[in-house]
């Protein structure tokens, strides 16, 4: 039987994963090992409950009504969530076409992964940390050439509004200069909804 | 206005807006709760309920449900509701401890609901004797 280790599930969130009310689903297991994180719990496969996609939907369509009213839906986050392909994939299978279905994501994952799961997934929100690969490194302990590609490939492939692209101010790691290089290079890249933020350190 | 308050506000708006679409009588009473809430409490649950329940009896008698997609822009409007709501994007997730782990105190209980059906799935609590739905007649 299919499962996958999920820490949280948040209701009724509203204009923060994307236009309608939603629920984030948050899975363990990340390639990322970010200097910030705020979900370390990602990193630990024996916490949280294990569920079957089955049992995700029969818990998260409490909410189906608000989520067909508004547009809104399902958020699968992390830890990253296209790790976890053929779980959304069976997810998708039970709710059916008209919940949103978006992905929190690095997108520090294969190629084909992004490209199999582009069918099944309506938007993307990526945390692109910094476009300058060394600083990437330094941050998350990983390279970031496959996020790039990724990125570029789903910005072309399809409607662009469909990804908003977050670009961190992260201190001690990258300057004002830093991100404001990685938003002219995502914006060349055919991003479109790109937002500025500042990681908040707790 | 609290974040818990703002969410309940909202979702009440949507409630109302789905049952105006569809025919369906709902009477939804004032809240008078004080403090700040989880956006939710068994009472609001109950008329999601109630609603799902008048949309399956039309759908039985032909009727498709309609949902005419609703803008949380103009619904933060209409309910006077700053159109921000800080949540934060990851972090902050309420936790969701494995069974072995799962005791009443050792759960935060700033973290997760008091109401056991988020951790517990579709279960409904009683619907209070003082509810305000009126059936249809």
């Amino acid at each position: 039987m299919m499962k996958a280790r999920i820490f949280g599930i948040d209701r009724h969130r509203l204009t923060t994963d994307g236009d309608g009310v939603t629920t984030l689903v948050t899975f363990n297991g990340c390639p990322l090992r970010c200097k910030y994180c705020l979900n370390k719990t990602s990193w630990d496969m024996t916490k949280g409950r294990e569920y079957t996609p089955e049992m995700l939907y029969e818990e998260v369509k409490i909410d189906q009504l608000y989520f067909l009213a508004t547009h809104g839906g399902v958020t699968f986050g992390g830890g990253e969530p296209l790790l976890q392909k053929e779980f959304i994939k069976a997810f998708r299978a039970l709710c059916g076409p008209q919940w949103q279905i978006v992905m929190e994501t690095s997108l520090n994952v294969p190629f084909e992964v992004v490209q199999e799961m582009d069918a099944v997934v309506n938007g993307y929100i990526v945390d692109i940390k910094d476009v300058n690969p060394d600083i990437y490194f330094a941050y998350t302990g990983k390279e970031n050439a496959l996020v790039l590609s990724n990125l570029e490939w789903i910005l072309r492939h399809g409607d662009a509004n469909r990804v908003r692209v977050r670009v961190p101010h992260i201190p001690e790691f990258n300057t004002d200069d830093d991100v404001a290089k990685s938003v002219e290079i995502l914006k060349r890249m055919g991003g479109v909804d790109i937002e500025e933020f500042t990681y908040v350190i707790r | 206005m609290a974040k818990g308050k703002q969410t309940c506000k909202i979702l009440k708006e949507i409630r109302k807006q789905i049952a105006a679409e569809n025919d369906i009588k709902l009477v939804v009473e004032e809240c008078t709760y004080q403090g700040d809430c989880k956006g939710t409490c068994p009472k609001c649950e109950a008329e999601v309920r109630y609603l799902e329940r008048e949309l399956e009896k039309r759908q039985r008698m032909g009727k498709a449900a309609v949902f005419a997609g609703m803008s949380l822009g103009t619904l933060f409007a209409a309910t006077s509701c700053d159109r921000i709501i800080p949540q934060p994007l990851e972090g902050d997730m309420p936790y969701i401890p494995d069974s072995t782990e799962m005791t009443n105190d050792s759960i935060p209980s700033d973290t997760v609901p008091d109401e056991p059906f988020l951790l517990e799935g579709d279960v409904m609590a009683p619907v209070p004797d003082t509810m305000n739905i009126e059936p249809e007649e």
